[in-house]
């Protein structure tokens, strides 16, 4: 065994017998009580939860809550795109709003096709971050997997760093470049896989300063449709 | 849950929710607003002491957010909203604790020794798996703070100084202190196991 952790995360993960997150909130049965009294698991949970809802604070600690509060006011509210959860409109009724929306789709796609299309719930980008940095390449649906990522250049930056990621954040490569490109090594190229959305990001430095970041992009290799 | 809000408010987080599903859809985005805009402040403040540090915590809830605002229409009302908003943030932390994890160091031999004991085969068959025999190995050796540090910290990867400040320990090295008496007792209790044959 090279990492005993392995086997204690094992160990220590949640059971099909552990109390769901959203139990915890609510008055417990006497089974689950019962459990909670043995398992390690959920006494760590209910812990965390309860470092969560207690009111008890410092007084740094309201300083920052505050400060935080503020700063995601600044960053979050009325940031345009953030709108991923919204229903799609109802589709047109009457043959004059067919006729609109066809025409409004004609013009959409012509605007469109000058970009890449993007995701259902690419729209979180660019919208809270203070310094503004173009992701170019790849963005949304793909044809075959990127060999490269691409971005505009940001003006005093000595360096770029990106990331991909994947969708749950888990890092899958990073690296540095001074140039507004960079190729993928084999073993991420391989990781595109049709139908597995990937997000990336790509900041622009100088120094350890942080002038700009492109927020997270997304973009998916389509999956080949049969017969075509 | 009383979110921690700046101004007191007749709202309620079901009558914010209601509103939110029921509003046009132009009118959608500012409805999910004022309903997380109750939870900055609660959320902010839990993210503080989870990181440390305000930057970290304001880009750890602005994660947060941005999730919940993606999954809003996931939620059911099966739990309070303020539960629900908990899970999305307690699972962004500690993914991102999990990315930031340390390698092994050599103080922790004492979880290898007890990792590698080999139940004897009855005990393990009777508790369908290695992990089952851990856990209740911790339970028989550990008190309920140290197994909840040391799930924590080996379970969740958080770190030491987070769980000092999520769990408020207020002895002079925190979560440490724990960590390294969790250690010991597993180490002495493998030992007994190695020497005499027990079982837990």
């Amino acid at each position: 065994m090279n990492d005993p952790r392995d086997a204690w995360r094992e160990a220590l993960a949640a059971t099909p017998d552990c109390l769901a997150l959203e139990r915890l909130g609510e008055p417990l049965t006497a089974a689950e009580r019962e459990h909670l009294d043995t398992c390690a698991r959920c006494q760590s949970e209910l812990a965390l939860f309860q470092s969560f809802t207690s009111d008890e604070a410092t007084p740094e600690e309201t300083r920052a809550g505050a400060w935080v509060a503020a700063e995601l006011h600044r960053r979050l509210d009325g940031a345009a795109n953030v709108t991923a959860f919204e229903p799609r409109r109802r589709a047109p009724r009457f043959a004059w709003a067919a006729a609109a929306a066809a025409v409004f789709v004609i013009v959409a796609g012509l605007w469109m096709e000058k970009r890449e299309p993007s995701l259902g719930d690419a729209g979180v980008t660019n919208v809270y971050r203070t310094g503004r940095l173009d992701a170019v390449a790849p963005l949304g649906d793909l044809a075959a997997a990127p060999r490269e990522l691409r971005w505009n250049a940001v003006a005093g930056a000595t360096a770029y760093t990106v990331e991909i990621t994947e969708v749950d954040r888990t890092l899958l490569w990073h690296s540095e470049t001074s140039a507004t490109r960079i190729v993928l090594p084999p073993n991420v190229v391989a990781q595109c896989a049709p139908g597995k959305t990937l997000l990336w990001d790509v900041a622009a430095r100088r120094g350890s300063d942080e002038l700009a970041s492109s927020g997270v992009q997304r973009f998916r290799v389509a999956v080949p449709v049969p017969g075509r | 849950m009383k979110p921690m809000d700046q101004t007191p408010s007749p709202e309620t987080d079901e009558k914010l929710f209601a509103a939110w599903r029921h509003a046009k859809p132009e009118q959608r985005r500012a409805a999910a607003d004022r309903l997380f805009a109750r939870y900055y402040e609660r959320v902010g403040g839990w993210c503080f002491r989870l990181t440390g540090e305000r930057e970290s915590a304001a880009d750890l809830a602005q994660d947060v957010f941005l999730k919940a605002h993606r999954h809003l229409d996931s939620f059911q009302g099966n739990s309070q909203f303020g539960t629900w908003l908990y899970s999305i943030a307690r699972n962004e932390a500690i993914n991102r604790s999990k990315r930031a994890a340390l390698p092994m160091d050599d103080s922790e031999e004492a979880l290898l020794d007890v990792a590698t004991l080999e139940p004897d085969p009855e005990q393990l068959a009777a508790r369908n798996s290695r992990a089952r025999w851990l856990q209740t190995f911790l339970a028989q050796t550990l008190d309920e703070k140290e197994r909840t540090v040391f799930t924590l910290h080996y379970g969740d990867e958080l770190p030491l100084d987070a769980i000092t400040r999520l769990l408020r320990l207020e002895n002079s090295s925190g979560a440490k202190a724990y960590i390294v008496s969790a250690k010991r007792k597993l180490a002495r209790a493998a030992q007994r196991i190695l020497a005499r044959g027990d079982r837990p």
